[in-house]
């Protein structure tokens, strides 16, 4: 009764209010942008009250209010406006303005919705398009260096489609995958990545599927309170990609198309010397597989063509030239820029983008075709061709049920170039090679000393008359062998949103993302051994990657009073990985004679030379999230969000982790203020748990077999029945392994917006981190699956934005950011231990060891005494320690930053971003290797010496210079010497072949002498641009048109000397720090045109 | 508000339904589907047979090679070998296959042989465990044993070498009692080993071998008349010419990495060339005929069809040859000179057989028999590394000159892979002319 009354009561009250007060009318209007076209969805409200409205698709809105109250118009990247109703208004029309700096202050969140920086309580930073496509690189992944705090892009290689490693803040997981979670329009795609290793070629990231053309923002979510409503796959960070949609001119098509070309050059070359030919001890020797270059002075030789030995034995090139065994070596020839010029030249890009937009009264359509089209700067066999088609639709089929679908097909087709330590490694041969011969004769009939002939056979320098060699001629392994790598990608992702009312919406997500891999490998008969015996290898590896993702939540929002609004988010979400490998190999070809022209076929072995494996990897997660966040007295922000989940690698736990989030607008204190437009201070802290790999729990028996490791191998399949228990053991103790993060921050705004800045300080830390834990092999496993580290990373991250110059025909702005983080990692036992080895090679590697920093280099240093000295040798030199590996070098950077700059003069812009990278170690595993071999620079210095000191300065092996069989003996008496003076405290020594092939070799020598200091400053783009004036183009019915000529990664500043920092060699895997006969890496030209209609 | 309700229930019940562990639980999510639960007892043997041809033929052959001067280190990181340049790291792969694949799997197939009442399989998983033990324990000194694949044990502690011994001959013992006459898993088709003589004949010849390591040399006698006694009576393994089963030296000279060791310049070679720069103490013309068998014309290794590195050549895990010059030196050290005479001249007659050249008998008494036994032992035996094991037991008798320096390396250096994970491992780690505890 008395509710009904009260009910009754306030019918009344408000009938009178209404009877006495209300002139209350209702106004119509249009809305519309700067430049006079309707702006749909802008949120009218009456100030003060939670009533309004939005604007529908013509701008056009109606709503009813009473005289005296202010309707405020907003909309995200517009500048909010504010009109007053009077007696006489009934039509409020408006225009709204843009806010520049507001419109780049939008950030996405994890969920996929928009939100104003201004109130985003995380340190998310959103890069937009025009800086992605204006890098140059092929895939969005590359594009991000140096444009955003707190990211760190590391590249396997120059080469096409090469993928790259993000990393966000620092390493904080060791298993499973280390780069952040791939989020487009909302739903997860998968960035699966097959790791790299230390050879075979370089691996793609499938994140550069994605044409950069149809991206419209890239947020990139750090902390961890902002990525919990994706749950586990969210714990190494976020990147948030929004494509584009239709938005564009109402009721009209309209039509984009860019052109680029990218002309690539190698940016980095070696320093090898053409002074010394094949040989050992001062000696010309280029039989018997010789690998060195310590031979003759070529200078000295008597010229003209060498003295051969005419016989049976013989190669005879493809050109009909005859090379005999030489007897006397005559040419003073050298090679060296010949040979390089003969593999490595220009590579070029072709890019087509045509794009279609349409946006009408009841939804938008995006429909894009791309084409890239690169061959490499390695004259054959090295390209990548992506053709990508999207379609992006929103349909409203009412004003409450709304369709969003987004669909993209990928295909991707590659040859790639071996790379890295493999004896067809392209680098590996040409840099290997002998200044005095002479690669382009790679190909031929080799004839034996019986007149035998072996066809298709391989002429390189450590076999001159074929029919192989130890190393691959680069001209074979570019001509004659091949990698094809070709993907097949399709994605779709339905949406379906319903309003049950104003304020509540649902939201079904689902997407699927699936694709073929199918790589085949051709190594035709006569290549160099390391894979199939020299005697052709062919394989097959199509891999299946599937992925679903389905997610549906409730989205609500509440203005509880004016000063306190409310929203929440209630959502589940289902994942579903799928992964299979088949594939097959067939060595010892059957018909040497095919080559790379022919059919080739899996069927040309015999049946115990065909090989097949297969390998499947299934993973399930459930997960329900609840997300709150709200605002009170429009200044203070909160977020509250936890997360349940279970995962199919861990079935019998269920997990949940928590996030909150604080922070305070304090600028709304001093509004007005002509100095600081906006200040909030905010701080969060957020759990992540990781759920183990697949299969981590137990352990079963696989195939057996053993491998040295020098290649020699007994396969468990040839030998009948074998069985061998896993190398690593399952632990069905395993728990989730948690990240911890504590965020604080701070967001200004300056000068009515024209300097902004971010600052953000975090404390990260990943408890029982889940790893392959390396034990000793005695307990008969190599690992063991176990929650047995934590590793730490503090840092802080630092972004600022200024708007210098702001006229209407002048503009010049400053970007720039900073990021410093610390880590490290600690295990229980705390002695030191190596935990995990990550990459590399025996002698030289990247490892979680503690104590240490991620990835920390380990290799046998040089013997020291007690007190750290060098421990020298009986001739005064160091030699290397038998003690076992330690570490010796850090491959984190000690801070990274970028500066990028623009100034645009009516059409002008002219722009550049400078790219910093510091304090982080590099193994320079080709240095030492080229010294070993003698052909780089250093290695063919000549010094001259008394013949006093020529009697007592010793090389390596305790020989004195004038004793040295490779010493000459000059008319003054004094002795010239190949080789470097240097003293390591025990007197002058002679740096020569005993001490390159000894200490210093990048063999068996010590990978101490081969750390080096990888910091490097890159001018990572330069470009200059200009827009045509609309009067100017209008005419020809073009609705814009602009070209530009740009620059990417132009100039390095560094010490390294050889190959560019920027690459590692394990790319795409967790090792970091390790460079050897990475294939080069490059620097581009391009020019773009763009036309719309 | 109504709805808002009845989708906090909808979303409710989704939220349980999502927890259900029918949802996450499913055939190959839990199941690793890329292996199996539980293997025969044959499938282990076979991988242990595998593991004893690697151990005869691969790493631990050529690094006592090395070692031994059999063979010279000439291109990449065997250039620093030459000069004893090892690191713990160059013996993690030797010993992660031993322990790894060879010892979990024989102790293994043990458990399982018990559990199957199958003495044959329980004896012969006992010898190839002893074999990998006994040659761990005579490469590496101290090892780990009786703590090795013990389950939640991972750091087993080292056992001393003489006690590993012990344990081996105990093993070799159990393999005698248990399986005398079994010639069943090591000579079936599955994991490549071959023999005409039967399990209790090879144990007790490699009880010899690890007796005259241990130098009990009158056990040493008794054990190898009872073994082996037929020239072709050894345990050989096999190999075909598809890729994965080719002789391991083959494919290491041949395929892998041809040009990084080489026989030229090694004393071995010097030894048996015709104008070699050292002489045989017993003058064997048939040297000549044996240097075509192990050396090519540019006395490169012979890895050709028919040559000792052939691609389908069996080696001998342990053979006649051995067991006769076990008995000859521990008869000779038994101070039986006429039974060490008869056992040298009788592998001598083998090999005139064998190479169809002159091996004359030796006539020598005193320690010059020693000498020519020893002799033999180097020449006939390689590659195996028991000519490297001479070496360190005899105090190089043989004077076999050393690559640099003035020493011989007397181990292999304890493997990175334990020095980075096991506190019990030695540290500061014996260097490699540390005579290990037997020398």
């Amino acid at each position: 009764m008395r509710t009904k009354f009260s009910g009754t009561l306030t019918l009344l009250i408000v009938l009178v209010v209404q009877i006495t007060f209300a002139q209350e009318k209702t106004i119509t209007g249009t809305v519309s942008d700067n430049s006079g076209l309707p702006l749909p969805g802008v949120n009218i409200v009456i100030k003060g009250t939670s009533n309004g409205t939005q604007s529908d698709f013509d701008g056009n809105y109606a709503l009813k209010a009473s005289v005296g109250q202010n309707l405020v118009f907003t909309y995200v990247g517009f500048k909010t406006q504010e009109r007053t109703v009077t007696a006489n208004s009934s039509s409020i029309s408006i225009a709204m303005e843009e806010d520049a700096a507001v419109l780049e202050e939008v950030v996405i969140t994890a969920i996929g919705l928009e939100k104003k920086k201004e109130d985003d309580l995380s340190s998310a930073t959103t890069i937009q398009a025009e800086t992605i496509t204006k890098s140059g690189e092929a895939g969005v992944a590359t594009a991000l260096a140096g444009k955003t705090s707190g990211v760190n892009i590391i590249k396997s290689g120059g080469d096409p489609g090469a993928g790259v490693f993000i990393q966000i803040r620092g390493a904080n997981t060791i298993q499973g995958d280390d780069e952040p979670l791939y989020v487009i329009d909302g739903v997860l795609i998968n960035n699966f990545n097959f790791g790299a290793g230390v050879a075979g070629v370089s691996e793609q990231s499938r994140l550069n599927d994605i044409s950069s053309e149809d991206i419209e923002s890239v947020t990139v979510l750090k902390g961890a309170s902002a990525v919990a409503i994706y749950g586990t796959g969210a714990a190494n960070g976020v990147i948030v990609v929004k494509t584009k949609s239709g938005k564009g001119k109402p009721g009209e098509w309209s039509l984009d198309y860019k052109s680029g070309v990218y002309i690539d050059k190698v940016n980095e070359t070696w320093d090898l010397q053409d002074k010394y030919g094949q040989g050992l001890n001062g000696v010309f020797n280029d039989g018997g597989g010789t690998s060195t270059s310590w031979g003759d002075l070529i200078s000295a030789r008597a010229g003209g063509p060498d003295e051969v030995n005419v016989g049976n034995q013989r190669f005879e090139a493809q050109d009909g030239t005859v090379y005999y065994p030489i007897i006397t070596k005559n040419s003073r020839e050298s090679f060296l820029e010949s040979n390089f010029d003969a593999v490595i030249g220009q590579g070029i890009t072709f890019e087509h983008d045509i794009s279609l937009k349409y946006s009408g009264q009841s939804g938008s359509t995006y429909i894009s075709a791309n084409n890239w089209d690169q061959k490499g700067i390695v004259r054959n066999g090295s390209n990548y061709v992506r053709k990508t088609l999207r379609f992006n639709n929103t349909t409203n089929f009412s004003d409450k049920l709304s369709a969003k679908i987004g669909a993209n097909y990928i295909k991707t087709d590659a040859d790639a170039i071996q790379t890295g330590s493999n004896l067809n490694g392209f680098y590996l041969g040409l840099l290997r090679t002998s200044p005095d011969f002479d690669n382009r004769d790679y190909k031929g009939t080799s004839f034996n000393a019986a007149g035998a002939p072996s066809i298709n056979a391989m002429r390189a320098y450590r076999g001159p008359l074929g029919p192989t060699s130890a190393y691959n001629n680069p001209l074979w392994t570019m001509n004659e062998q091949s990698n094809t790598i070709e993907v097949d990608r399709f994605l779709i992702a339905p949406e379906l949103s319903y309003s049950f009312s104003d304020n509540v919406t649902v939201t079904t997500r689902y997407s699927k993302d699936t694709y073929r891999d199918k790589r085949q490998v051709f190594f035709p008969y006569n290549s160099s051994t390391d894979i199939g015996n020299g005697l052709g290898y062919f394989e097959i590896d199509e891999r299946f990657v599937s992925s679903q993702y389905l997610t549906a939540f409730i989205n609500s929002n509440h203005t509880i009073s004016e000063k306190f609004n409310l929203s929440w988010i209630l959502g589940a979400s289902y994942e579903n990985n799928e992964f299979e490998q088949l594939a097959t190999s067939a060595t010892n070809f059957s018909n040497p004679y095919i080559t790379l022209d022919d059919l080739i076929s899996i069927e040309n072995a015999a049946a115990a030379n065909i090989d097949a494996i297969d390998s499947y990897d299934l993973e399930k997660q459930v997960g329900a999230y609840l997300l709150v966040n709200g605002e009170i007295f429009n200044q203070v922000l909160f977020e509250l969000t936890g997360r349940v989940d279970r995962s199919s690698t861990l079935p019998d736990q269920t997990f949940f982790y928590p996030a909150v989030s604080l922070g305070w607008k304090f600028s709304e204190l001093v509004k007005g203020s002509e100095f600081l437009s906006f200040g909030k201070i905010r701080g969060t802290y957020g759990e992540v748990a990781v759920a183990p790999q697949t299969y981590s729990l137990t352990n079963g028996f696989g195939i057996g077999g053993v491998n040295s490791s020098w290649g020699d191998t007994l396969a468990g399949g040839q030998y009948g029945s074998t069985a061998s228990l896993d190398d690593v053991q399952g632990n069905a103790n395993l728990v989730v392994e948690r990240v911890k993060e504590y965020e604080l921050g701070t967001d200004l705004k300056f000068f009515n917006n024209r300097l902004s800045m971010s600052f953000t300080y975090y404390d990260r830390k990943t408890e029982d981190v889940l790893l392959e834990q390396a034990v000793s092999p005695s307990s008969g496993f190599s690992n063991l699956n176990n929650n047995a580290a934590t590793i730490t990373n503090k840092g802080i991250e630092f972004d600022l934005s200024a708007a210098i110059i702001k006229t209407e025909d002048f503009k010049w702005s400053i970007d720039l950011n900073y990021s410093q983080n610390d880590n490290l990692v600690t295990s229980p036992d705390g002695n030191g231990e190596v935990l995990s080895f990550l990459n590399g090679f025996v002698g030289t590697s990247s490892n979680v060891v503690d104590g240490q920093p991620f990835a920390a280099l380990l290799g046998n240093p040089l013997a020291r005494d007690e007190d750290g000295n060098l421990a020298l040798n009986d001739f005064g030199f160091p030699v290397v320690s038998e003690d076992g590996e330690e570490v010796i070098g850090d491959p984190n950077p000690d801070w990274r930053g970028g500066i990028g700059t623009k100034i645009n003069y009516k059409g002008v812009e002219l722009s550049a971003l400078f790219d910093f990278v510091q304090g982080m170690d590099v193994w320079n595993g080709t240095k030492g290797v080229l010294n070993h071999f003698g052909v780089s620079e250093v290695t063919a210095n000549q010094v001259t010496v008394s013949a006093e000191e020529a009697a007592t300065i010793l090389n390596f092996n305790g020989v004195a210079i004038a004793d040295l069989p490779y010493s000459q003996l000059n008319e003054d008496g004094s002795y010239t010497v190949r080789g470097n003076l240097d003293d390591f405290g025990a007197g002058t020594v002679l740096l020569d072949q005993a001490w390159y092939l000894g200490t210093a070799s990048g063999f068996n020598g010590s990978p101490e002498l081969n750390i080096e200091d990888a910091s490097y400053v890159k001018l990572r783009e330069v470009s200059l641009g200009y827009t045509f004036p609309s009067k100017f183009i209008e005419g020809i019915g073009l609705d814009n048109l602009s070209f530009s000529v740009s620059g990417r990664n132009l100039v390095t500043w560094t010490n390294i000397e050889g190959f560019d920092p920027d690459n590692n060699l394990t790319g795409a895997s967790k090792g970091r720090g390790l460079e050897y006969f990475t294939n080069p890496s490059t620097a581009s030209y391009f020019f773009t045109l763009r036309v719309g209609l | 508000m109504k709805n808002l309700k009845k989708l906090l229930y909808l979303f409710s019940a989704c939220a349980l339904f999502i927890s259900c562990d029918s949802l996450v639980e499913e055939v190959n999510y839990q199941d690793d589907p890329n292996t199996v639960g539980s293997v025969p007892t044959l499938n282990l043997i076979s991988q242990a047979e595998i593991i004893a041809i690697y151990l005869t033929e691969s790493d631990a052959s050529r690094y006592a090679a090395i070692n031994s001067n059999s063979i010279s280190g000439s291109n990449n990181q065997w250039i620093g070998y030459e000069t004893y340049t090892y690191s713990p790291a160059d013996f993690d792969a030797l010993w992660s296959n031993i322990y790894i694949e060879g010892i979990t799997q024989a102790r293994l197939a043990k458990e399982q042989a018990e559990i199957e009442l199958d003495d044959d399989a329980f004896a012969t998983a006992c010898f190839f465990e002893a074999y990998f033990l006994g040659e761990l324990a005579a490469s590496f000194g101290d090892v780990p044993d009786s703590e090795a694949f013990i389950p939640g044990n991972t750091s087993p502690m080292y056992d001393a070498q003489a006690t590993v011994l012990n344990h081996v001959q105990e093993l070799l013992s159990l393999a005698i009692s248990r399986g005398n006459t079994s010639t069943l898993y090591i000579t079936d088709a599955n994991g490549g080993t071959t023999s005409t003589s039967t399990l209790g004949q090879l144990a007790h010849s490699m009880k010899a071998r690890y007796y005259m390591i241990s130098k009990e040399y009158g056990n040493a006698l008794t054990e190898a008349q009872s073994g082996i006694n037929t020239i072709d009576g050894g345990l050989f393994g096999t190999h075909a010419d598809a890729t994965g089963a080719q002789n391991m030296w083959y494919n290491f000279t041949a395929i892998s990495r041809p040009g990084d060791t080489s026989p030229v310049g090694s004393y071995l070679q010097e030894l048996i060339m015709v104008d070699g720069s050292a002489d045989r103490l017993l003058a064997t013309p048939g040297e000549a005929e044996r240097f075509d068998f192990y050396y090519r014309g540019n006395r490169n290794y012979n890895n050709r069809d028919g040559g000792i590195f052939d691609k389908v050549a069996s080696l001998p895990i342990i053979g006649w040859h051995e067991t006769q010059l076990i008995l000859a030196e521990a008869a000779y050290r038994s101070s039986q000179e006429g039974v060490a005479r008869t056992a040298l001249n009788a592998v001598r007659t083998a090999l005139e057989t064998q190479y169809s050249g002159s091996f004359p008998a030796s006539t020598a008494t005193g320690n010059t028999l020693l000498l020519h036994i020893l002799e033999e032992r180097y020449i006939t035996l390689w590659p195996s590394p028991q000519t490297w094991h001479d070496i360190t037991r005899t105090n190089n008798a043989l004077g076999v000159p050393p690559k640099t320096g003035s020493e011989m390396p007397q181990r292999f250096l304890y493997p990175q892979v334990e020095l980075n994970t096991n506190s019990n491992a030695p540290s500061p780690i014996p260097s490699l002319f540390t005579p290990t505890p037997i020398n």
